[in-house]
């Protein structure tokens, strides 16, 4: 890869991925290391357009290496999808206080992994579903129920901020 | 298809992250150009270690073959001397005496 070539993906792709690992770890210093551990293997390895878009490339990625980042860490990635509502509802008694961002930051972060990878590059990165069905390697029937999880724990846990606007 | 919902979405776009911070630019150029480097260090030693491998496959193909400038033919060119040795011609030695000698044979 030149470097002009590698200058221009990752002009394009650095704030996106950023904020994406960012979301997913909430930790800047965390989501600076994956993005760039993120850009340090396209330039090793290469990119492929076999395998798809840049873009769902690099997310997927960011995703792995988060993955990743969890286990080393000591901290499951937990692939199945435990119910953290409860948690969530005490936990917001005593956020009543606190400003709209952190609520939402923590209703995102409180969702399952893979749920919140699916409702942030679907909802805050806009990919298409296709795109995120590429990014988290799973089909679409199953992207759209994590969607559908998501966003169902996310409407009920927004609902004061939702009644309050 | 999921339809978009605007209303969550608004609540959702509340949460924003900082941007990316410049550190992350520096390490990345860093980490790109030392990778660069160490790329066009590796290709250097390659072609060393591929024209080394060279020179020492030749010289084991000369030392096999020492004969090879004199036209290839040493193993069989000793056979075929060997084969055109012929008795004709030969004469032997007449009886004679064998004297021997020992000691200074030089001028006195």
């Amino acid at each position: 890869m030149t470097e002009q070539a590698f200058r221009e993906i990752y002009a394009a792709h650095r704030d996106p991925l950023f904020r994406f690992a960012y979301r997913l770890t909430g930790s800047q210093a965390s989501a600076e290391d994956l993005v760039h551990d993120c850009f340090v293997g396209l330039f090793r390895k290469g990119f492929d357009p076999k395998l798809g878009t840049i873009r769902t490339y690099l997310y997927s990625a960011v995703r792995n290496l988060t993955r990743k980042h969890y286990r080393e860490s000591g901290r499951e990635y937990d692939l199945g999808e435990t119910d953290h509502v409860s948690v969530l509802e005490s936990a917001l008694d005593s956020m009543v206080a606190h400003e709209t961002a952190e609520l939402v930051r923590f209703a995102i972060e409180s969702l399952p992994p893979l749920q919140r990878e699916a409702i942030v590059l679907f909802e805050y990165e806009e990919l298409s579903l296709e795109e995120v069905c590429a990014v988290v390697c799973a089909d679409l029937a199953a992207v759209k129920s994590r969607l559908y999880r998501a966003r169902e724990r996310l409407r009920k846990v927004l609902a004061p901020l939702r009644e309050a606007a | 298809m999921i339809e978009r919902d605007e209303e969550l979405r608004e609540s959702l776009r509340k949460w924003q992250t900082p941007d990316a911070p410049a550190s992350l630019d520096e390490r990345v150029w860093r980490s790109f150009q030392a990778n660069r480097l160490l790329s066009n260090r590796w290709k250097r030693w390659a072609l060393i270690a591929a024209g080394i491998t060279l020179a020492v496959g030749l010289a084991g193909a000369l030392l096999r073959h020492p004969d090879r400038d004199q036209g290839g033919q040493g193993p069989h060119r000793e056979r075929e001397l060997a084969t055109t040795l012929s008795a004709a011609g030969y004469v032997p030695l007449d009886e004679g005496r064998i004297i021997t000698t020992t000691g200074n044979t030089g001028a006195n």
